[in-house]
Order: structure tokens, then C-alpha cells, then sequence
């Protein structure tokens, strides 16, 4: 894969530390992790989300030949020091060296205090359930992520989802629906609408075993007689 | 932010009253997406099946019985979830919990460690915010908190009685049966996930042969509650198997809650020759998920060649949520119209003195008669 030419000089990187091992089928996959588990729909880091983190800190405007770059660094065990599925103490640690590659993506640890012009501004946010799927579009039932309020439900067309997203539409996928303005280095500002797919993780066997085991503690109550 | 939402009853001082001792009342609540019902028993007795949310997001038949001066803590007897599906089960968390001195009955076909499992494994809310399966976690939970053990739903299986003080009363379950209890718990076991698949919401299966179908009796007065039971076409399972297994006790039902929100699925025409009274008082409360539409204009008919006593608890009219002129030009730029799951919330309340000839009806909300 030759690199791209068109990165310009970029910030030092930093370490990736991740909370869990995630199995790395190729690089489309890395870097759909990357996006699915450290950001919101809206770039931003998810501070809600409740699943396994990583300290890593991205750029919401990584750029699709940064994405790449970065997944070259995580899967070249020659580059980027411990290989993808060296798993430490739960943790999957890999390091991105520095200085030894000039295609170095954008990866830093942003202090806690600064704050970062965002170029994308939400007005509206839903949480969106595939209910349904038709031949070109899809039933989803919406929460309302900007005012609470009753559930809603609309039908969307597939083509309005991004194509590297169109296999996660299946019953069951989360997604989120942003609406808002877009203002670009020039300051022009233009309506979005954007649809991107949760990437979730996949459920381990320790996982899946504590909840049999949870199952069991609570029969007895739940169902005795 | 969308109007202000009213309860039906809100400012209808005479109808804000609780029924007497021997007044016996069933109020079924249904907006577009869900289904609650509150059935007084006599006597002060309450009993609540499934649940879905009102307009304030609470509990349409706790909110009820709190605005006519129930003492839902200690007068709701039983509560009963007669399947897990969405739109049956918004709210049953709070309702489990504060209905304290309630029983919690269930279907069988959720008594198995793999339901349960599916429950603990995807009760995180961060999944998804609201489901049918984080509701049944609460449950659950607090099942599980009480230590007093849920009762399992089960063919011909007495979930509740009163034999002491007259009337007599009592609440049967009449399915799911074995056959539908195994289909269930296959389709169950289906959905559990699988170590190094990928996380999703689940989606409940259809069609439903496992629901709770209760027979209610207090007096002479009976009471069939068709749940979400549909017809399988065989005698194994659905209806059928009622009518073929199930030996009704005493005078017909008048009141019919008709199952599946009156779709041809659920409807067995045997159910009105062989359990109910002619023109009987028949509720439906409606269904609407995306170009899903029940009951369809042919149900409706259906239903209105069979009883000139026939409601609906709202029609499928769906109002949406108006919002700032931005967002809703940004609307437009996928042609796309979210609508509100659920219509203004409709009541249907019926009440009779346990000796009364007939009962007495009142409309709340988006309810309506459905004239021949």
C-alpha cells in the first residue's frame, strides 16, 4: 500500500492505550474501531459511553488518509512496536513512534482545560433503533438525545447511509442522527445531516459467561415456586 | 418543545373518582405503540397488565390509578406482563416497583436462563437507551431485590384469587401452553449473543403464540384479556389450543380485550361463538410501527360485524414533534419525517356495579367508538 502524499507536518503522537483486545481483521476494521469506540457522532470523544476507553485522544477532522495511516501504524508490528493482538493485562498497548514516519496521523493527548473550535454544531441528536428493513430503506425508532420527549420513529433510505456503514444496517444496529450547520475553515456555514453507525464491540466469552452467571443468581427469585 | 401534553382525565372532576367496593372497572390504555391495562377486582383489588408510558413519560395505569385516589402500593394485587415485546413492557419497571405489595406474574415462556441471560447481558442502558429488554432488567431487579419470587404464567395456572369476602373473584391464565412455551424458548436461545459477534439491541421476535391470556372472574361478571395472542392454525398453540384445552368457568366474558390489536392473525371466530356473550363490550388498542398499521381498516370491520360495543383506544393518526426552523429544513435533506411512536394516549373505561345488568363506558382521550 503506497502511502498518500497530501499529509502535512503533524502533531507528536502519543500512546494508545485500549481497555480491551480487539481482534483486527484488516484495516478497514481497525479503523472503524477507531471512529465506532472514541467518538460520538459527531466526532467528539464519547464522554458518556460507558464502554471500554481508551486514553487516546483524536482529532474530530482525522482525515480518511490519516485513518490510514494510523491503521498502517497499528498493524505493522515492524513500525509500531507490540503487534495488534499482544493483549497486557487486559490492555492492548501500542506504541507510535514519533519520529520515524512522516505520514504520522494525528494522535495526541489533548489537555483536560482545552477547548477546540468545532466545525460541526449539533441542533438536533437522536439515538436511532433498526426496527425494520425494506428493500431500500429502513424503520428506526428514535430517542431523542437533545430534549427529552415521547419516541419517535421514521423511516430513512439507505442511500443516506454512508457506504462503509450500509452492512451494519440490520435489525438491532445503533446508530446516531445528527442535524446541525457545518461551518469550514472559510467560514462559510451549510445545513448537515449525518447518520453514522455504532461499531460495537464484540461480546466476549467472559462477558457472555457473566451474564449466565447473573442469569442463574436471579432465577430463583425471579421464577421460583 | 411539543404542546403540552394533558392526561385524559385531567380537569374531568367525575371522573376522577376511584370505584366503589362492588363497582368493577377495567380501563384499557392504548396510544399508538403500547398497552396497560387496570382492572379493579372489588373490593379495592387492582390489577395491572403490561404498561406503556403517557405523554409525561409515566406509567399510563399507575398515573391513573394515583390521579383517582388508588393506593397503588398497597392496593395493586397482581401485576402482569403478558409478553416482553416493546410495546407492552414500557414503564413495567416502575410499575414492579412501586405496586409493592403486587404479585408479578409472567409468561412461561420467559422462564429460562436463557431469557435471563439475555436480560443480564444486555441490561446496560448504554446500549441503548429504552427497550424491551433493559424494562424486563428493572424488573428484574427488583424482583430480585424483593425476594418474593414472580409467578410463572402457564396454561389454566391461577395467578390471583379472593375467596373470603364476596364477590368472589379470581384471575386465571389461560396459555401459554407446553407447545408454545418450547417454540418461545427456542426463539429465545436464537437471540442470545455469541462470543465474537458483534453487539446489537434486540429486536423481539413475531409472531407471539407465548403471551398471557387471562380469564377474570369476580362475581358473575368475566372478563377475557386477549393479550397479544395470536392464531397459530394449530392446536398446539394460540387460540386453538384455548378453546380446545381450556375449561372456561361459568357464565361467558362481556368484556372482550381484543388480542393482537385486532388483527386477522390474532382473530379466531370460535373465541366469540364459544366464550363471549353477544355484543359484547370489545377494546382494542391500535398498532403502528412504520408502514405497520393495525388494526387495518378490515379488522376494524371485522370487529364492528361482530359487536355494535366495539372501541378503539386511538386511531393511527401520527402528529410530529414540531422543532426550530433549522433543524427542520435539515429534515429535508433526507426527505425524512420522524413521527411520534405514540398518538395522544386514549383511555377506554368501563365500569358495573357487581349486580348492574350492563356496563357503563367512557371515552378518554384519543378513544373512540367504533359505529357500525
Amino acid at each position: 500500500m503506497n502511502p498518500p502524499t497530501d499529509i502535512a507536518p503533524l502533531p507528536a503522537t502519543e500512546e494508545l492505550h485500549f481497555d480491551h483486545h480487539v481482534p483486527v481483521s484488516g484495516v478497514a476494521d481497525r479503523v472503524r474501531f477507531l471512529e465506532g469506540w472514541l467518538f460520538d457522532e459527531e466526532g467528539r470523544e464519547a464522554e458518556e459511553t460507558r464502554e471500554p476507553r481508551s486514553s487516546l485522544k483524536l482529532h474530530q477532522d482525522w482525515r480518511p488518509m490519516q485513518k490510514w495511516a494510523l491503521a498502517q501504524q497499528l498493524l505493522d508490528p515492524s513500525d509500531a512496536g507490540p503487534a495488534e493482538e499482544a493483549e497486557l493485562g487486559g490492555k492492548l498497548s501500542v506504541v507510535l513512534p514519533a519520529s520515524q514516519h512522516v505520514l504520522m496521523p494525528v494522535v495526541w493527548h489533548r489537555p483536560a482545560d482545552e477547548t477546540t473550535r468545532e466545525a460541526f454544531t449539533a441542533l438536533q441528536r437522536w439515538e436511532g433503533v433498526v426496527t425494520e428493513c425494506l428493500e431500500e430503506s429502513f424503520v428506526a425508532r428514535l430517542t431523542d438525545l437533545t430534549e427529552e420527549g415521547p419516541l419517535e420513529e421514521v423511516e430513512l433510505a439507505l442511500e443516506d447511509v454512508a457506504p462503509e456503514d450500509r452492512s451494519l444496517v440490520g435489525p438491532g444496529a445503533v446508530f446516531y442522527w445528527s442535524i446541525g450547520y457545518r461551518d469550514d475553515e472559510s467560514g462559510r456555514r451549510s445545513r448537515e445531516s449525518t447518520l453514522r453507525f455504532r461499531r460495537l464491540p464484540v461480546w466476549s466469552e467472559a462477558e457472555l459467561e457473566a451474564a449466565r452467571e447473573r442469569a442463574r443468581e436471579v432465577a430463583k427469585a425471579f421464577g421460583g415456586e | 418543545m411539543p404542546e403540552k401534553w394533558q392526561r385524559p382525565l385531567a380537569g374531568n372532576e367525575s371522573a376522577e373518582t376511584a370505584p366503589s367496593a362492588t363497582e368493577i372497572e377495567i380501563s384499557i390504555f392504548g396510544p399508538g405503540l403500547g398497552e396497560a391495562l387496570a382492572v379493579h377486582l372489588g373490593h379495592g383489588d387492582w390489577m395491572l397488565v403490561d404498561s406503556c408510558l403517557d405523554g409525561d413519560l409515566e406509567p399510563a395505569s399507575l398515573a391513573y390509578l394515583e390521579s383517582i385516589g388508588v393506593s397503588v402500593e398497597e392496593q395493586v394485587k397482581l401485576v402482569v406482563a403478558s409478553h416482553w415485546h416493546d410495546d407492552h413492557v414500557g414503564g413495567l419497571g416502575k410499575v414492579v416497583e412501586t405496586c409493592a405489595a403486587a404479585d408479578f406474574a409472567f409468561s412461561g415462556a420467559l422462564h429460562s436462563e436463557e431469557f435471563l441471560t439475555l436480560v443480564k447481558a444486555l441490561a446496560d442502558r448504554s446500549l441503548v437507551r429504552r427497550s424491551g429488554v433493559s424494562e424486563f432488567a428493572e424488573v428484574v431487579r427488583v424482583i430480585d431485590e424483593r425476594r418474593r419470587p414472580g409467578k410463572v404464567a402457564l396454561e389454566s395456572r391461577r395467578l390471583w384469587s379472593r375467596g373470603r369476602t364476596a364477590p368472589k373473584a379470581f384471575v386465571e391464565a389461560l396459555s401459554p401452553c407446553d407447545g408454545a412455551v418450547r417454540q418461545s424458548q427456542r426463539a429465545l436461545a436464537e437471540l442470545l449473543p455469541k462470543a465474537n459477534t458483534n453487539k446489537r439491541a434486540v429486536v423481539a421476535p413475531r409472531p407471539n403464540h407465548a403471551s398471557v391470556v387471562l380469564w377474570v372472574a369476580v362475581g358473575e361478571i368475566r372478563m377475557l384479556l386477549g393479550a397479544d395472542l395470536e392464531e397459530a392454525g394449530d392446536a398446539q398453540r394460540g387460540w386453538t389450543a384455548i378453546l380446545d384445552r381450556c375449561d372456561l368457568d361459568g357464565a361467558p366474558a362481556s368484556v372482550f380485550k381484543i388480542p393482537h390489536h385486532g388483527s386477522a392473525n390474532g382473530d379466531q371466530p370460535r373465541v366469540w361463538e364459544e366464550t363471549l356473550v353477544d355484543d359484547p363490550w370489545a377494546v382494542m388498542t391500535p398498532f403502528i410501527r412504520g408502514r405497520h398499521r393495525l388494526p387495518t381498516e378490515e379488522d376494524k370491520q371485522r370487529v364492528r360485524d361482530r359487536t355494535g360495543n366495539a372501541y378503539l383506544t386511538a386511531d393511527s393518526c401520527r402528529p410530529r414533534r414540531k422543532r426550530g426552523a433549522m433543524v427542520e429544513d435539515g429534515l429535508g435533506l433526507f426527505d425524512a419525517q420522524p413521527v411520534l411512536v405514540d398518538p395522544p394516549m386514549g383511555h377506554v373505561r368501563l365500569r358495573r356495579e357487581i349486580d348492574a345488568p350492563t356496563w357503563s363506558r367512557e371515552l378518554f382521550g384519543s378513544a373512540l367508538h367504533l359505529a357500525p
